[in-house]
């Protein structure tokens, strides 16, 4: 159950975190430390590609309301990417579309940070 | 049981005062006998025969006496040493003050003593009945030193001895005093031989302490020396054996032989205490191991209470090595990689907690020396070694020290220390000692713990199945019956509590609230919120005419009150039974399932789960879904432990497949569509309890 991995990419000035696993109350830890380690070295642009993610429980969901505030108020953000369509069943049952921005690709996650940067 | 032991030391008492008064009685007669004697100058026969029988038992009477104040069954081989000693002193002050009175003494006629006058008559008397009386103390002493550590046939060798004494004794009952013959000479032997083969009972000597094996050596030899001079004093032609001779030739049999008997027996426990002494502080070293040993098992014992283990240990410790002070720590956290050990002195004895904060300083004090070493640490000169000249010159009378690390599990949780006041006074032997004691009292310590924590660990069980039993009741304990509607519900947690809730409440007379939750994570924390969650429904619900109102207003309660990684996914139906219609806001929660007319529908109100988002967003989206409910309608509410209920492989149930089952049994009423999907579920997962909260609520419509 607690086959789950995170491997944190530097796409400067973007952080992407790729899940990879199941994300429930066991593994939750792991991600919240993650979390913690790279908003006490200041990065507060993060992107989660949850390409390999297969399941993502309520505590999963946790982390993320954990940290957005914090974030956000540092003019970062946590977005979404290449979610599988069952973990996105699982956003969208909460709502979550409706608080974060979930993207197809990646890459489009990436621009619309730079791009909100530059303006 | 404590009246009879008085009453029988009272009848020894007794028993001892008559013995004592028959005997002076007896011996007063012998002498009378003797005086009257000496002027008649004939042959008195019987009465002679008589006066012998007199003797004999004046001499038991003694005994008896003497066996009533002499120490019973005492232990110390030291303190019979003494008595003997002091026994053998008196004798030899009498043999002295004889020598130094001019006594006539005896006049040897054919082989007749004859007495010259009256007072030789009371000196031979008096003499005689003394030197039986050290004879009977002698052979008693002795009789309880080979007692000491009695063995298979230790008391038969010695009744044997003594019934050859007594035979020997008497095998010149008839003789005239200055008589011998071949078979009483051969009884004389034979008793020698006796009285040698019970002078290998030395036992006792191996279980002496070197210091009582030095004295052993010292008494035997002096009392050894001083029985050839009392054989000496009792040779053929000295006042004394005369004096026996006349007065009772087998009472001079009886003294002749255990004063042999007594040389050869000292004699050889002086050779044998020799011979022991080298091996003495090995033994001793074996003796207090063992002894420590025996003290392990009272450790044992004592796991239950942790101070009072450590104040055992401590205890012992002073005890096996005969150290002054010793003191224990143990560490309250090992952890591992930056080596911050936090010490707690646990139990000390004749030290105080100032000189051992010296000691131990964790920078200037041994302790880093052993936590550096992992092993035994010893100091022999405290006040010059260099690892405690600087703390010694702080910390008074202290000559060495030793500083034991206690290792369970290749972990050091403690140290155990030891202080004599003498320099060197830790040897290698008594470091292995103490090292073996501490491995010892690391195993008990580390079972003491493992108590103390499966006992927190009991507790917390307990405190958990309160808890379960508490939140048990916060769900609906009945179930209402609206009319026309059939309901039924299940839940369960995945632990012993969880975050899952539901509850339905009549609203009114033909209102019915029927509400599912669940709260994100699992365990204790999800089921304070579910608590939470309770008491704003029960709170709320009546008060709210539309769902979404309820919602609302359960979002506001919610959000910012509880942790911000904390969330609860809600479903809330209030069905009408007059118009047959339900209203349904959903917060994030899995859809509600509607069978109609054979096909079911998934209801999925939009609404973000509660404490999510603040009002702003949240009441902009919520929504409210009114759904007409048919004669024969099923309505499934559930949580996600139902759809998530996953298999070994990770495939999970999902919701196509409760959409089957409810459509294949939708004639079922709702207990029974109940116990099958959660037959089902154990059927796919293969196991009977749950990963996850579940919960399930069906409402069925029956009729009109």
């Amino acid at each position: 159950m607690s086959d789950f991995s995170i491997k944190v990419r530097n796409e400067n000035p973007v952080h992407v975190l790729e899940l990879k696993g199941y994300l429930d109350a066991h593994t939750a830890p792991k991600l919240e430390e993650t979390f913690q380690d790279l908003i006490n070295k200041g990065h507060h642009k993060i992107v989660v590609n949850c390409n390999d993610l297969s399941y993502i429980s309520s505590a999963g969901l946790g982390v993320f309301m954990a940290f957005v505030e914090d974030v956000r108020e540092q003019k970062g953000d946590i977005k979404f990417s290449n979610m599988s369509q069952k973990v996105y069943n699982v956003f969208d049952l909460l709502g979550f579309p409706l608080l974060y921005e979930i993207f197809k690709q990646e890459g489009e996650a990436i621009e619309k940070f730079n791009s909100v940067q530059s303006e | 049981m404590m009246k009879q032991s008085i009453a029988h030391i009272i009848k020894t008492k007794i028993s001892g005062a008559v013995s004592v008064t028959g005997a002076g009685v007896l011996f007063l007669i012998v002498f009378i006998i003797d005086a009257v004697h000496k002027n008649l100058e004939i042959d008195l026969g019987l009465i002679s025969q008589l006066r012998n029988v007199f003797v004999v038992l004046a001499f038991i009477g003694l005994y008896i006496f003497l066996q009533s104040i002499m120490p019973r069954r005492s232990v110390n081989p030291l303190r019979l040493f003494g008595i003997i000693f002091m026994t053998l002193l008196s004798f030899l002050a009498m043999s002295l003050v004889i020598a130094l009175i001019s006594i006539n003494g005896f006049e040897a006629l054919e082989k007749q003593l004859i007495p010259t006058d009256y007072l030789t008559i009371f000196f031979a008397n008096i003499v005689s009945i003394f030197t039986g009386i050290v004879a009977i103390i002698l052979l008693y002493t002795i009789a309880q030193l080979i007692f000491i550590k009695q063995r298979k046939g230790t008391k038969r060798n010695l009744i044997i001895f003594l019934v050859i004494l007594g035979i020997a004794s008497l095998s010149v009952w008839n003789q005239e005093p200055l008589e011998s013959t071949t078979t009483s000479f051969v009884f004389f032997v034979i008793a020698i031989f006796a009285g040698i083969a019970n002078s290998f009972k030395f036992t006792w000597i191996v279980y002496l302490s070197k210091r009582e094996k030095l004295y052993s050596i010292g008494y035997s030899f002096l009392l050894f020396v001083l029985f050839i001079i009392l054989n000496v004093t009792l040779t053929e032609s000295g006042f004394i054996n005369r004096s026996l001779l006349y007065y009772h030739y087998p009472l001079q049999y009886f003294v002749r032989i255990i004063a042999i008997f007594s040389v050869i027996y000292f004699g050889m426990s002086f050779v044998v205490s020799l011979f022991h002494l080298p091996t003495a502080e090995a033994f001793d070293r074996k003796r207090i191991e063992l002894s420590s040993v025996h003290n392990l098992s009272r450790l044992i014992t004592r796991v239950f209470d942790f101070k009072d283990l450590v104040q055992t240990v401590t205890n012992l410790t002073i005890e096996v090595t005969e150290a002054r002070s010793a003191w224990l720590e143990v560490i309250k956290k090992n952890d591992a990689g930056d080596g911050a050990m936090e010490f707690e002195l646990v139990a000390l004895k004749n030290i105080e907690p100032a000189e051992i904060d010296i000691i131990t300083h964790p920078e200037t004090g041994l302790r880093r020396h052993i936590i550096e070493t992992k092993k035994v640490v010893v100091i022999d000169e405290f006040v010059r070694d260099r690892r405690t000249r600087d703390i010694s010159r702080s910390v008074k009378n202290i000559g060495s020290l030793i500083g034991v690390p206690l290792v369970s599990q290749e972990q050091m949780i403690g140290i155990l220390y030891a202080a004599k006041t003498m320099e060197f006074g830790f040897d290698k032997e008594e470091t292995e000692l103490i090292s073996t004691f501490a491995d010892h009292v690391s195993i008990a310590i580390e079972n003491s713990r493992l108590i103390e924590q499966s006992i927190e660990r009991e507790r917390l069980q307990q405190e958990l199945m309160v808890a379960q039993k508490v939140q048990k009741k916060l769900l609906p304990q009945r179930l209402p019956e609206p009319k026309g509607f059939e309901l039924d519900a299940f839940s369960a947690p995945a632990f012993e509590v969880g975050g899952d809730y539901y509850d339905v409440i009549e609203l009114d007379s033909n209102r019915l609230g029927v509400v599912i939750g669940d709260v994100s994570g699992k365990g204790v924390s999800a089921a304070f919120y579910m608590a939470e969650l309770k008491g704003i429904f029960q709170a709320l619900s009546k008060s709210c005419t539309s769902t979404a109102e309820f919602l609302v207003k359960a979002n506001n309660a919610l959000y910012g009150s509880i942790d911000k990684s904390a969330f609860i996914s809600l479903i809330y139906a209030i069905v009408d039974t007059s118009d047959h219609s339900m209203h349904l806001s959903r917060a994030g929660h899995c859809p509600m399932m509607h069978l109609h007319n054979g096909t079911v529908k998934l209801h999925k109100p939009n609404g973000i789960g509660l404490g999510l988002t603040g009002a702003e967003l949240f009441d902009e989206v919520i929504e409210e879904e009114k759904i007409p409910i048919s004669v024969g309608d099923v309505c499934v509410f559930y949580t996600d432990g139902v759809t998530e209920a996953r298999k070994s492989d990770g495939e999970e149930f999902g919701t196509d497949r409760l959409v089957t089952l409810v459509t294949k049994h939708k004639e079922k009423s709702p207990r029974e569509l109940r116990s099958l999907i959660l037959d089902e579920i154990s059927a796919f997962t293969g196991s009977d309890s749950f990963d996850d909260d579940i919960t399930i609520v069906i409402l069925k419509r029956n009729s009109g």
